[in-house]
């Protein structure tokens, strides 16, 4: 349990430093306490994180006008084991359909600590033995000076005969002699005492391996109850890691931690409920899974979100959770939308979600990512950027061939747009003019462009192309079961080369294995898919497609 | 889909390993002249200038050319040869630098000496520490540096006579007040960390204030350190051309590796270039093996990226070493900065550069070369015809290209050629020694020990050597290996990496040993950390 108190400035003060207010933070389960300098906010630690503790972020935003940067710094409470040892658990995920492998690999020290997850161009520019209280304790300072922003990383380590507590800040080079007194105040209120509980903590295992091993074994409902499951484990664990002011509110399909107020955590939920509703209305022929519920952090701005999602590098160093937060604008409801068709699709069958087309896959996400709810039900708003990129497309005779675009893989459309971004785009650093021009006509635009055609233009209401999606993903996965089921034909296995000439063409042949097989089965879902299509189809089809892209 | 050895190691990760792979506190200790230090238990020079290094798992000699100092705690005891010794050990005399004095004199002597050696050492493991870095000027560079000195000062040196000749050759000179800083690191990693370039970046040089060369010593291959220096320096003296201009990528690396390869010959006291860069020929020869050859059109346009280092210094080599191009294009590498007709556009801050189009009709028009594919044709044969791997590190290279993308044949010839001309580096032993394994056994312990006599101390030699004993039958081979594997341990303690390697050689060693219990006021009622 956290207790937080208030130390006003009246014994600093006689101490003769400045009069600055603290909260106490007390730990009892892992036994510590810190005062944070008032005013800074505590953020919740993810439940995928493993070794950091607890976090507040500053108040105060530093500038660094020469750099032109900013910086809220924050203090973090990290356990190293300095006997830790990298180790591996192999357990049954989801119903024997996956193995999750966890790996623990605890940090052992400061240093383990700042080569793993700190930025380089820095040193350690201090390193001294002192004592806080009577507890042994490293203090460290780094310099970050090379490559990067001038920074000044300092920490205390606190020896504890079986762990060592960390408690470690940074702050722009620029702002350290001014503020380092407030810091320093703070690493040196540390106190340990007996803790009440144990410092491994229950982790969510969002940063573990999983390996999918046989989808088949239990049914759509069985999959369902365990995810419902695992889903209530890693809400409860996310809820006790919550800190003051987090409350937790369920909707019909999500539930949202949430620091925001309580009108845009109702616009969020309320949205997310609805997209899931959409896809499940409208996409259901995508597969016969069920979808699990989801959960959503609303964090109170940019500020706490960033700080909350930045996790150790060996924790994932990147929270997996949806985040998102009223800073982020309509851009956040995109993406928290663009992320649940992600983990509905990959519910819904996952074997499909690894075989999607750009075309598909960008495109529905980048139309679910243009949802917004209007009296109470979905509606899609028109993409600006996207209008303006078709109609140049169009203008420029940029617009790719349909037939091409439906068969284009995530290689090809990138090779593309790298096409026409042209000389001088990658290698100076500044793009010329006409990149900015390629960036706008992009490939990875028109595969989003032809879904809102399908969706909600022309396609939508022709005879030929109104079901053309349903029946584009019924081919892909019939494809996809085909290969998968295919019998090895006898001597398919090949036996190893024998001679260099023979290695040699065989790693020639290896290189280009992956394109082409991706290729093949695109070609494959495509010649399914269009088998009946005439000539005079496709000239209709590209017809009425160049007219939408250039209105 | 995992593979079943990935299995295997991490179910391994899972098993703790015994007490005994844990290896003691260092009482003696040694300091390698590559700048390593050894702490182990026991230390002992023997007569022939060796020393016996004993661990608990085992004894290792390490050549005494290989020792630089040594910090040992104890003195040794000595053993009298005839009755005339005898009786002055019996009267507590001991022979001690060339004389016989009381126990007490030497080993106050021996105090004495031991406080300098571990002053010494102290200090050359704490100069590896960037905050204590040393710090030298030279003629035209301020070094600053956390390698041995006395390998720091050839490096220094060449730099030096570097400077001195290509300056000369490009009519160019350094501001009057600038001195460059070169940061000289001791290996990969402190590189990494304190200069802050991205993995796979082995230097940089930073064109803008404050200007400085960042690179790092690789023990095991210092003409490739040597050669890397040198590329970083062409860096700076084309920049010294203009300091307002950036050398468009392509030809600044091309040009950069051509000059990188440069040798000096201090018998005729001269700087020669055309050096082949070994390990980039073998990555375009593995490009060529997988069927792809880079596009001339795209280097010129500056397209290519990282194929400028390989594909681009084969191209600025071919140019160089052409006499009919030779001329022309040296014309037109100067050109770039200054030339006034060459069309510029802007580039970060306030310099300019060349870009795509720009270039490509610059380069046509100096070189005179309106035939873009006759002039690549002409390129390509060069490479097939002129440029062939010829040296030992040359062999090295090629066969770790082969080895990492799966071409064992090829990898399996090339490690041989190179063992057969006399490869001193014990990673070549290491991976051939792996890849025999396959073949037989005694094969693969063969190339262990050969690599084990060049570094006694390399942990992974003497892990893979107890992998492959162990894997064969009965219980002196079982621990033979163990012992091998553990000394591995007791070697290099802090690495993980082999920490890993240890556990999983260790499979057969019995289930996880029990966590012990928390001892200390700190520990709570739910148990200890692990």
């Amino acid at each position: 349990m956290r207790r937080a108190a208030v130390l006003c400035g009246v014994s600093l003060w006689l101490l003769g430093s400045a009069p600055v207010c603290a909260e106490t933070h007390k730990d009892e389960k892992l036994g510590y306490s810190i005062n944070v300098p008032q005013g800074w906010n505590a953020i919740p630690i993810a439940g995928q994180e493993k070794y950091i503790v607890a976090r507040w972020q500053s108040d105060k935003e530093y500038l660094d006008g020469r750099e032109g940067v900013s910086m809220r710094p924050e203090i973090e409470v990290v356990l190293f084991d300095p006997h830790g040892k990298k180790t591996a658990q192999v357990r049954q995920g989801e119903g024997g359909t996956t193995t999750d492998i966890t790996i623990e690999n605890p940090y052992r020290t400061y240093k383990d600590w700042v080569k793993g997850d700190s930025t380089g161009g820095r040193y350690i520019s201090k390193e001294e033995e002192i004592t806080v209280g009577d507890v042994k304790v490293t203090w460290y300072e780094v310099a970050y000076e090379k490559l990067t922003v001038p920074r000044h990383g300092l920490a205390y380590v606190f020896h504890a005969e079986d762990i060592d507590y960390c408690f470690t800040t940074e702050i722009l080079e620029q702002h350290w002699q001014k503020a380092n007194a407030m810091l320093f105040r703070a690493l040196k209120s540390v106190k340990l005492f007996p803790r009440t509980g144990t410092v491994k903590r229950e982790t969510t295992g969002d940063s573990d391996v999983t390996v999918v091993k046989d989808l088949s074994k239990l049914s759509p409902e069985e999959r369902y109850k365990q995810r419902v499951e695992e889903f209530e484990r890693k809400l409860r664990i996310s809820t006790e890691r919550l800190t003051e002011g987090w409350k937790v509110v369920r909707g019909r399909h999500h539930v949202a931690l949430t620091h925001a107020d309580a009108k845009f955590t109702d616009r969020v939920l309320e949205q997310a409920d609805l997209v899931r509703e959409w896809l499940d209305a409208n996409l259901a022929y995508m597969g016969t899974g069920i979808a699990g519920p989801e959960m959503l952090r609303i964090c109170k701005d940019s500020d706490e979100e960033r700080a909350f999602s930045d996790l150790s590098s060996r924790s994932g160093g990147w929270v997996r959770e949806i985040c998102t937060s009223p800073s982020d604008g309509a851009w956040g409801f995109g993406w928290v939308a663009g992320r649940l068709f992600d983990g509905w699709l990959n519910d819904k069958n996952r074997r499909l979600a690894s075989a999607l087309p750009p075309w598909v896959e960008r495109g529905v996400s980048d139309w679910i990512g243009s949802a917004y709810v209007k009296g109470g039900k979905l509606a899609f708003r028109p993409d600006g950027d996207l209008i303006v990129a078709l109609k140049l497309s169009a203008k420029l005779k940029k617009l790719i061939p349909v037939k091409d675009l439906l068969q284009m893989t995530s290689v090809q459309v990138m090779e593309w747009d790298e096409k026409e971004r042209g000389a001088g785009g990658a290698a100076g650093g500044v793009p010329a003019p006409d990149s900015m021009l390629a960036w706008r006509i992009s490939a990875w635009q028109q595969t989003s462009g032809f879904m809102r055609y399908l969706l909600e233009g022309p396609g939508k209401r022709d005879a030929k192309t109104k079901d053309l999606l349903p029946t584009y993903v019924a081919s892909l996965e019939a494809v996809v079961t085909e290969q998968e089921g295919k019998p090895m034909e006898a001597g398919t296995i090949p036996s190893a080369p024998k001679t260099e000439a023979e290695e040699e063409e065989r790693f020639k042949n290896r290189e280009s294995y992956w394109k082409d097989h991706e290729k093949d089965l695109l070609k494959a879902a495509f010649e399914r898919t269009f088998k009946d299509w005439t000539e005079a189809d496709w000239e209709s089809l590209e017809k009425s497609y160049r007219a939408y892209a250039a209105k | 889909m995992r593979t079943p050895r990935l299995l295997t190691l991490l179910a391994l990760l899972a098993l703790s390993s015994s007490d005994a792979t844990v290896p003691p506190a260092g009482a003696d200790t040694l300091l390698l002249t590559d700048g390593r230090t050894v702490d182990c238990p026991k230390a002992e020079k023997q007569a022939d200038g060796s020393w016996k290094i004993t661990f608990q798992n085992g004894e290792i000699v390490v050549p005494g050319n290989q020792v630089k100092d040594a910090f040992l705690t104890g003195a040794q005891g000595y053993e009298p040869k005839n009755d005339e010794e005898r009786e002055k050990v019996a009267k507590g005399l001991v022979p001690h630098d060339g004389k016989w004095m009381p126990t007490s004199e030497r080993d106050s002597r021996l105090a004495k000496r031991a406080a300098e050696t571990k002053k010494r050492i102290e200090e050359a493991k704490a100069h590896r520490e960037w905050r204590n870095r040393y710090k030298a000027k030279t003629a035209n560079f301020e070094f600053e540096y956390t390698i041995p000195p006395d390998i720091a000062k050839g490096y220094m040196d060449l730099m030096e006579t570097y400077y001195s000749v290509f300056t000369k050759q490009f009519g160019v000179s350094r501001p009057p007040k600038e001195k460059l800083k070169v940061c000289f690191y001791h290996d990969y990693e402190t590189f990494l960390e304190v200069s802050g370039a991205g993995y796979g970046t082995l230097a940089y040089y930073r064109f803008v204030a404050p200007r400085e060369l960042n690179f790092y010593y690789d023990r095991l291959r210092p003409e490739q350190t040597m050669a890397i220096m040198f590329h970083e320096a062409q860096h700076y003296l084309s920049h010294l051309m203009n300091l307002k201009f950036h050398i468009p990528h392509n030809f600044s690396e091309a040009f950069a590796e051509y000059y990188g390869g440069s040798t000096w010959d201090a018998a005729k006291k001269s700087m020669g270039t055309g050096g082949l860069q070994e390990g980039r020929l073998t990555e375009i020869q593995t490009d060529i093996a997988a069927g792809e050859k880079k596009p001339l059109l795209k280097f010129l346009r500056n397209e290519l990226g990282y194929e400028d280092y390989t594909w681009g210094w084969s191209f600025v080599h071919f140019l160089m070493e052409t006499p009919k191009y030779q001329k022309k294009f040296k014309q037109f590498y100067l050109a770039l900065p200054n030339g006034k007709d060459v069309a510029r556009t802007p580039f970060q801050m306030d310099m300019v550069t060349v870009e795509g189009d720009a270039l490509l009709k610059a380069f046509q028009k100096y070189l005179g070369a309106e035939d873009i594919p006759a002039l690549e044709k002409e390129w390509y044969d060069y490479i097939d015809k002129n440029l062939k791997v010829q040296t030992v590190a040359g062999l090295e290279e090629a066969a770790f290209a082969a080895a990492s993308t799966g071409r064992s044949i090829r990898a399996r010839r090339l490690f041989k050629e190179a063992v057969d001309k006399g490869s001193t580096n014990p990673v070549v032993y290491l991976r051939y020694g792996e890849l025999l394994r396959g073949e037989g056994s005694e094969q693969a312990e063969a190339m262990f020990r050969k690599g084990l006599a060049i570094d006694s101390l390399n942990a992974e030699l003497y892990t893979e050597l107890g992998r492959t004993i162990r894997g064969r039958s009965g219980e002196a081979n079982e621990a033979e290996g163990k012992r091998l594997i553990k000394l591995a341990a007791e070697l290099d303690p802090d690495n993980v990496e082999t920490w890993l390697l240890v556990e999983d050689a260790l499979e057969k060693a019995g289930p996880p040993a029990a966590p012990k219990p928390g001892n200390d006021k700190y520990a709570g009622c739910c148990g200890p950390w692990r």
